[in-house]
């Protein structure tokens, strides 16, 4: 196997008296497609802050690429190549789709003529990636009137515009129907394997996980109890105690 | 400096700390509750001074009654505490979802519109406070004469911050009222009635501010500038002290009662060839110390991150932003011809006006730039355009030739701009917008104290343009062709990568920073730039005005902008050219009615507000939006 595309290695946070995150380590390869479980205050959602610069760790490393990206600030671990969606869909409201992705596409590529053009709504690669997520009939539609559901899309399409090599996902389907969950992670998956983008998410429908991810890790009160195959995580006996019930 | 002038001072800045304390703990009890920042907090101050004067006329107050004026100052502050109930019932009510900005914006209009009642009913004189009986006379400490009055003072800060205290950790009230600090939508959904609670907080904290005015009256006479002066100061303490916290302002309240102390203590300090004189710079070392504190606790000596969190996020904008196209291209393109043609209709004063709407035409727009695009509350922009005019003044009567004194003026904004933003681009929302007034305030105090070099409160004069543009006209034309590139340059900017990642920043910081956007930079080079266009609009307005006087830096400058830029439409392509317009040429219509024209302006903001929030340009759009949904 090659090098581990994300290296966590004994990471620690603590709020007050409490460890949220306890020397937890873990690692994401080339296209892989993980889960992170556990009940809730687990702590997954630190973990993310953590990797992803939002919060400073006490101690402990991260490595993206083979580089420490510890006490970056997030637009700067954005471009070392870290997507990322939000719980609540995260977009510009003031915007139309298209010009929203064409800024992404501005911030992470040179702001060359293309981009520009993309700014003045006439540029096919927004519109590309778009179609991909099977947003492109909203392209002209104003971000802050959208539905829960495309917003959700329309997020994604703007996590993946910025090229990542990984992308992490916290919740990505809460808040939709079944139906729309799986439509969700099949997209993510494909667009995934198309371009070998990593995947890391979190999430509470176990249909989901066990549906999609390829290895799950799972939380307990801050700390890694179990990692494994789906097969591995069923039967493993800790995880049904702690979690799976 | 000896021990005795220095424990007369210290004493001197504690019995101010009170006064400052009983106004800041007003202001600070309403912001914890309802989240309002209110702007006419200081006009309640006014009030209340001016209310304690009329009523001690009444109660013999001034024929040596103390009982007197101690019945007057209790009237005073029940009088100002109904008024603001008044206030918060009538008007406050409506703003309660509206962005912050709007709010701020709409405590001003009551501002001007109380400083004009007061000034009907007051007149312009300085009204003096009564000598208190048996306050009157001096203690000596050390061998110097105190006043009495001051060590009365001097009780009343710690005595008021106790009872505030007992009002809030020992009674049901104080429970709701901590409760609904913490959590609005819990308290209301424990069925707590948050109409009424708004209204009873706001009452107390203007009875405070009321009661802090009539005690201030025996020591400084009721004046028609108290309010603004003031308003100041609180700012200063709530934010130093924590916004929210009552005890918090009381230790804020004495830093700076205390600071300032010192400096009047330590008096001209003279370090080698470097004469530093204190006490002119009280004004800039209370900002310091607030910046220093800040920088080590962002929320403020005794602020929660908590309620700061629940306040910094700017209310989205939601609305889509005009974007320029081949029809508004020619809309400008005809516009600027009929400007070109403007001289010849003859009329003098249609072009000092014409020249007065394109310079503030450019100041708003350079405002839009970093609020209605960048999200960042200004409400001290007047201090970029203010530092611009002086530049440019200082410069030309240094004799610097004319393009390097007019060059000079966007330079030294827009390094403003970056000291500035160095520290304060860390905060948003209110936190930044009572620092954006404070700064303003600051420079504004800088240019009356300094003497020497800023000409004081007569400013500077003399500051003619070169003689090729002597005439009017000329004159007007070489504004015209300024303003217009500049305002060119700038609808641009907003739509260049950067105006986009500016706006993005502002829609969902988040979202920006995941997607690879500093947001920290691109706010300081939009504050940058903003100031820039700002000092370029305040060298043409010295030069087309002769000289530049402190007012050139002032609140209300700060508050026209906005004003025209809301009137104008936040969003739309060419408000800021409808807001300079029409309200430079209401203003001018007004003033030449009316001596109470500032009221009309109160007025005006009012009716924006709850009216029209989009302004002119956003109600009848140039340009047809795109569709908003599939």
């Amino acid at each position: 196997m090659n090098a581990p595309l994300l290296e966590v290695s004994s990471l620690w946070k603590s709020f007050d008296a409490v460890d949220a995150v306890r020397n937890v380590s873990l690692s994401v390869t080339g296209g892989e497609i993980v889960a992170v479980i556990g009940p809730n205050g687990a702590g997954k959602t630190t973990l993310f802050n953590l990797m992803h610069g939002e919060l400073v760790a006490d101690a402990g490393d991260v490595r993206f690429d083979e580089r420490s990206i510890l006490g970056l600030p997030t637009h700067a671990i954005a471009r070392r190549g870290i997507g990322r969606t939000f719980q609540v869909p995260a977009t510009f409201a003031s915007m139309t789709v298209r010009e929203s992705v064409a800024l992404v596409r501005s911030a992470s590529e040179a702001r060359d003529a293309a981009v520009v053009s993309a700014m003045l709504g006439i540029d096919a690669s927004s519109d590309a990636i778009l179609a991909r997520l099977r947003v492109a009939d909203l392209s002209n539609a104003h971000c802050g009137a959208l539905a829960y559901g495309d917003a959700k899309r329309v997020e994604l399409a703007l996590a993946l515009a910025t090229k990542p090599r990984l992308l992490l996902m916290d919740e990505p389907t809460a808040g939709m129907t079944p139906r729309a969950r799986r439509e969700l992670m099949q997209l993510v998956v494909d667009f995934a394997h198309a371009d070998n983008v990593s995947v890391l998410f979190t999430e509470h429908d176990m249909d989901i996980v066990f549906g999609f991810a390829e290895r799950l890790i799972v939380l307990d009160r801050g700390a890694v109890i179990a990692e494994g195959t789906p097969e591995d995580i069923r039967a493993n006996p800790d995880v049904r105690a702690a979690y799976l019930g | 400096m000896s021990l005795a002038s220095l424990a007369v001072q210290l004493l001197n800045g504690l019995a101010s700390a009170s006064s400052l304390f009983l106004i800041s703990a007003g202001l600070t009890l309403i912001f914890g509750v309802t989240r309002i920042v209110n702007f006419a907090h200081g006009s309640f101050f006014m009030l209340g001074a001016y209310v304690a004067y009329s009523a001690g006329t009444m109660f013999g107050a001034y024929a040596g009654s103390a009982s007197g004026f101690f019945a007057a100052a209790l009237v005073a502050a029940v009088g100002i505490g109904v008024l603001g109930a008044l206030i918060e019932v009538l008007v406050l009510k409506r703003l309660y979802p509206a962005p912050e900005l709007l709010q701020l914006t709409a405590t001003f209009g009551i501002v001007l519109i109380v400083r004009d009642v007061a000034l009907a009913l007051w007149g312009p004189e300085d009204r003096l406070g009564p000598r208190v009986a048996g306050l009157s006379g001096v203690v000596e400490v050390f061998g110097r004469a105190v006043p009495q009055y001051d060590l009365f003072l001097l009780v009343v800060g710690p005595l008021v911050l106790v009872l505030l205290t007992l009002l809030i950790e020992r009674t049901r009230f104080g429970i709701v009222v901590r409760a609904a600090a913490e959590n609005r939508v819990l308290t209301a959904a424990l069925g707590i009635d948050e109409r009424t609670l708004f209204t009873v907080v706001f009452a107390l904290g203007s009875f405070l501010a009321g009661l802090a005015g009539a005690l201030t009256l025996p020591r400084e006479p009721a004046n028609l500038g108290m309010d603004l002066g003031v308003i100041a100061d609180a700012f200063v303490v709530t934010v130093l002290g924590g916004l929210g916290s009552v005890p918090g302002a009381f230790v804020a309240a004495v830093i700076i009662g205390v600071t300032k102390a010192l400096c009047i203590a330590a008096g001209t300090v003279s370090v080698g060839p470097i004469t530093i004189a204190f006490p002119k710079l009280t004004l800039v070392i209370e900002f310091v110390v607030m910046a220093l504190v800040l920088l080590v606790r962002p929320t403020g000596l005794l602020g929660r991150p908590a309620i700061v969190a629940a306040t910094t996020q700017v209310a989205a904008e939601r609305a889509l932003v005009e974007r320029p196209g081949s029809r508004s291209a020619l809309v400008a393109t005809v516009l600027f011809v009929l400007a070109l043609l403007l001289p010849l209709a003859g009329d003098a004063y249609l072009l000092v006006l014409a020249t007065d709407v394109l310079v503030a035409a450019l100041f708003t727009a350079s405002l839009q730039l970093i609020v209605a695009r960048g999200g960042l509350i200004s409400f001290g922009h007047a201090a970029y355009f203010g530092l611009g005019a002086y530049a440019a003044a200082l410069a030309t009567t240094h004799a610097w030739p004319f393009p390097l004194a007019f060059l000079l003026a966007p330079l030294v904004a827009a390094l403003a701009a970056l000291a500035f933003a160095g520290l304060a681009v860390r905060m948003s929302g209110i936190y930044l917008a009572m620092l954006t007034l404070a700064f303003a305030q600051i420079l504004w105090s800088v240019a009356v104290q300094w003497d020497a070099l800023t000409g004081g409160s007569n400013g500077l004069i003399g500051v003619w343009p070169p003689d090729w543009l002597a005439q009017r006209t000329h004159y007007y034309l070489f504004v015209l062709a300024v303003v217009a590139v500049a305002l060119a340059a700038l609808a641009i900017v907003a739509f260049t990568p950067f105006g986009y990642a500016l706006r993005g920043a502002r829609d969902s910081a988040l979202r920006a920073a995941s997607s690879g956007i500093d947001v920290r930079a691109r706010r300081i080079e939009g504050l940058a730039i903003a100031a820039a266009f700002a000092g370029v609009a305040g060298a043409l307005f010295a030069y087309s005005k002769g000289g530049v006087a402190p007012d050139a830096l002032s609140i209300p400058r700060s508050v026209d902008v906005l004003v025209m830029m809301l009137l104008g439409g936040q969003n739309a392509l060419f408000g800021p050219l409808l807001g300079a317009t029409a309200f430079t040429w209401l203003a001018d219509l007004l003033a030449r009615v009316t001596e109470y024209w500032r009221a009309c302006v109160g007025v005006a903001i009012l009716l924006i507000v709850s009216v029209f929030p989009n302004g002119i340009g956003g109600t009848f759009r140039l340009t047809r939006l795109r569709p908003t949904s599939r």
